[in-house]
């Protein structure tokens, strides 16, 4: 996509206005409307789809595994979350699909509580999270620029929310047992962990709390990543693409239960192949738009959370027995 | 809904009540048959103090009238709803089906069309042995022995005398290419522009080699349909001081096939706002130049950033039309050379640009809810819209369903009493 040299100085005039005008009139911290389900595949213990009225789509599904993991091998070269991304047009190996698997790995498994998907009275078994993320775009303008973050960010947020891990039978029954003989078993046989067949056994991985509203602060929630567009002094939550492009600056804000997590990150989001010299092509960020990014994430994420926590909340296990669509 | 839908079947026979059915069902489907159940989950309930003011004052407006940070909604559900409506189509083929078939009728791709073999297959058909289908969606059109599905949608086809908006995508010889959204690219050639210099003058060489000076890839411009060659490509002219590189704002896409073909496709609307409604559905929204604005050397000074226009700047300062033999070479120069400024008017107001914006968005909503976009349409809209002060709520899509609504409510109503409702 490329803008002509007086479209590009109107949207910029616009957007670093004392009171910046967006293309479309949202506000600095106002979302573009998605539409989103989640648990719809049967297959995986969570997923979720999310659109955005430009076309753009996002199917997200996480499956789970069993992994062994011996105490001595446990460092940081072990993850126990691993995304798979998918965009057709685009290689595995192509800078687009490997910066986002790296982002998001780094992000997801430096912020992850491991301890949740341990098993219960297993010393070295883990639930392994392998999250499979599909993007379809019917437009041809992603780039190893353009990137729409926030989409993928909320639909693998959806996905993970929904996730429900089967129930362990093992210990079940061996809370009836003798505790002694218990240990010695589980020192001596390595036994295999046993799950319950029936689904509405399962657990969340994320639990929700009964009242939503008050614990929502210290609510334990997978992390969201936010890409924010950098423009003179102004910063803009889930830029479009002619943001983007006028655009001195990018940074990704990630955040995870209320609050920012590192790594903060700046990144490029401009790459116009006609942009001469002039088009702000090295402009730097200071302190100021740290601080004002930060404060902006934190402003928005918690409602953005809540918004989406409401999609899990309200989703209904027989809604998808016809069809998905 | 069976019943209702045959009743529309029924009338369908004229043309021009065809396409308000057609406009009906798609927008007041979903709301009364198949009752839209977006369940909302707002991020936020509570209101920031301004919001607050803002819907006391406004008595009507609604809850989305206060400003959301991420609206969520489900996607519409209960799709067999629609056996209804292919129940009732079976009844009327099985009751005529020959009859029925070639008259102005929807057809979906791969329904039989006709199985007589007499009539000949043109554009949205195919055949297989002696029976022709459909190959796209849309209305049966026959002309003599011609038969031809016209699609409901589909790209922009270009036809002479069309007004539209287009982006130059490729710099050739002696031609521009340009992306009009069509099937292919339009073709502009060097001959068929305004170039600096005197537009009798044929174009040299140099004009060849200077060519991006003009017009250059990404650039907007606005021009008419001049002919179609063999192939369907468009060939585009500018030949007019109304045509042109387009300036002082943004550009909207919607479905070209929402555009009505007019006399005229640029107005001027409240709001200080110039609107081009490209037939290509390319929209351009701008701030409505000064009237004089061609002429005047005080705008001349702030918009030009040419060597050649700075030179004629220079000894044009105290330049009245009129006043010198040269005259009139001259003012054709000067505006031929601020047709291809880059350069936006420095003294956009911030109103202006909210305007635009707004205006931007009354055009989503329209496009949206698929109601052809008129001047009238659109300015019907815009006062709708008013009753939301941040115009970045129109961008729910709740707002833009009931906005559309009222539109089509609006005009329904304007058809019993014209008076009553000229003044909306």
């Amino acid at each position: 996509m490329i803008l002509s040299p007086a479209e590009r100085s109107y949207l910029r005039d616009s957007l670093s206005l004392e009171t910046p005008i967006r293309p479309d009139s949202r506000l600095v911290g106002q979302f573009r409307p998605i539409e989103a389900v989640c648990n719809f595949l049967p297959n995986f213990n969570g997923s979720s789809r999310v659109r955005l009225s430009d076309g753009n789509e996002c199917i997200t599904s996480v499956k789970s595994s069993v992994v062994i993991i011996s105490s001595s091998s446990r460092d940081d070269s072990v993850n126990l979350i691993d995304f798979l991304f998918n965009i057709p047009g685009y290689r595995d190996d192509s800078n687009l699909v490997s910066n986002l698997t790296l982002t998001f790995n780094k992000i997801f498994n430096n912020n992850f509580d491991y301890s949740s998907l341990k098993l219960k009275n297993f010393k070295n078994h883990f639930f392994k999270l392998s999250i499979d993320i599909l993007f379809i775009s019917n437009s041809s303008d992603i780039n190893d620029n353009y990137v729409p973050l926030t989409l993928i960010s909320f639909s693998s947020y959806l996905a993970l929310r929904s996730t429900r891990l089967p129930l362990l039978i093992n210990d079940l029954e061996k809370d009836e047992e003798d505790l002694n003989i218990d240990k010695i078993k589980t020192q001596k046989e390595v036994e295999l962990p046993m799950f319950s067949d029936d689904w509405s056994d399962s657990t969340y991985l994320f639990p929700t709390s009964p009242s939503s509203s008050t614990a929502n602060a210290n609510q334990r929630t997978p992390p969201l990543i936010f890409i924010l567009a950098v423009i003179d002094d102004n910063l803009f939550v889930d830029p479009t693409i002619e943001e983007q492009y006028v655009s001195d600056n990018g940074l990704i804000v990630p955040w995870c239960s209320g609050n920012i997590i590192n790594p903060i990150e700046s990144t490029k989001l401009s790459r116009d192949p006609n942009s001469d010299s002039t088009s702000s092509s090295t402009v730097g960020l200071n302190y100021n738009h740290l601080t004002k990014g930060i404060s902006l994430v934190k402003e928005v994420a918690a409602k953005v959370a809540s918004a989406l926590d409401n999609v899990v909340n309200t989703s209904d296990e027989n809604e998808f027995l016809n069809s998905i669509f | 809904m069976s019943s209702t839908s045959k009743q529309n079947w029924a009338i369908s026979d004229c043309d021009a009540h065809f396409c308000d059915v057609l406009v009906m069902l798609k927008i007041f489907v979903p709301f009364h048959c198949y009752g839209w159940s977006s369940q909302k989950c707002w991020g936020a309930e509570e209101e920031t103090a301004g919001e607050a003011g803002k819907a006391g004052e406004a008595g009507e407006a609604p809850a989305e009238a206060t400003m959301e940070v991420l609206t969520v909604s489900k996607p519409i559900q209960n799709r067999e709803d629609f056996d209804s409506d292919s129940d009732s189509d079976l009844d009327l083929d099985f009751a005529s089906p020959q009859k029925q078939s070639l008259q102005n009728s929807v057809v979906t791709p791969g329904e039989l069309v006709t199985s007589d073999p007499m009539l000949m297959r043109g554009h949205g058909t195919y055949s297989v042995g002696n029976k022709t289908y459909s190959s796209v969606a849309g209305t049966i059109s026959r002309v003599n022995k011609l038969l031809s599905v016209i699609p409901l949608k589909s790209r922009f086809r270009p036809e002479t005398g069309d007004h539209i908006v287009g982006r130059i995508t490729e710099v050739g010889n002696k031609r521009w290419k340009v992306d009009i959204g069509g099937e292919q690219n339009a073709i502009l050639l060097l001959g068929s522009v305004n170039l600096p210099g005197g537009i009798l003058r044929r174009k040299s060489q140099n004009d060849e080699l200077t060519m991006r000076n003009f017009l250059k890839e990404g650039d907007l411009l606005n021009c008419e349909v001049q002919m179609l060659y063999n192939d369907g490509a468009a060939g585009l002219h500018t030949r007019s001081l109304k045509y042109g590189k387009l300036r002082n704002g943004l550009l909207v896409l919607v479905p070209s096939y929402l555009i009505v073909r007019t006399k005229n496709h640029s107005f001027d609307l409240p709001g200080n706002v110039s609107i081009i409604l490209g037939v290509n559905g390319f929209v351009w929204l701008y701030k409505t130049p000064l009237k004089t604005s061609l002429s005047s050397s005080s705008t001349l000074k702030n918009t030009n950033l040419n060597k050649f226009q700075t030179m004629l700047n220079s000894d044009s300062s105290n330049y009245t039309p009129g006043s010198t033999s040269v005259s009139i070479t001259r003012l054709e120069e000067e505006s031929t050379w601020e047709i291809y400024s880059d350069k936006n008017d420095p003294n956009i107001s911030n109103n202006v640009r909210l305007n635009i914006v707004r205006y931007k968005n009354c055009l989503k909503c329209l496009s949206h809810c698929e109601i052809g976009i008129t001047k009238s349409r659109i300015e019907h809209v815009y006062d709708i819209s008013l009753e939301y002060e941040n115009s970045g709520n129109l961008i729910e899509i709740e707002v833009m369903e009931r906005i559309g609504k009222d539109v089509l409510n609006g005009e329904k109503m304007r058809g019993v009493n014209t008076s009553k409702m000229m003044s909306l």
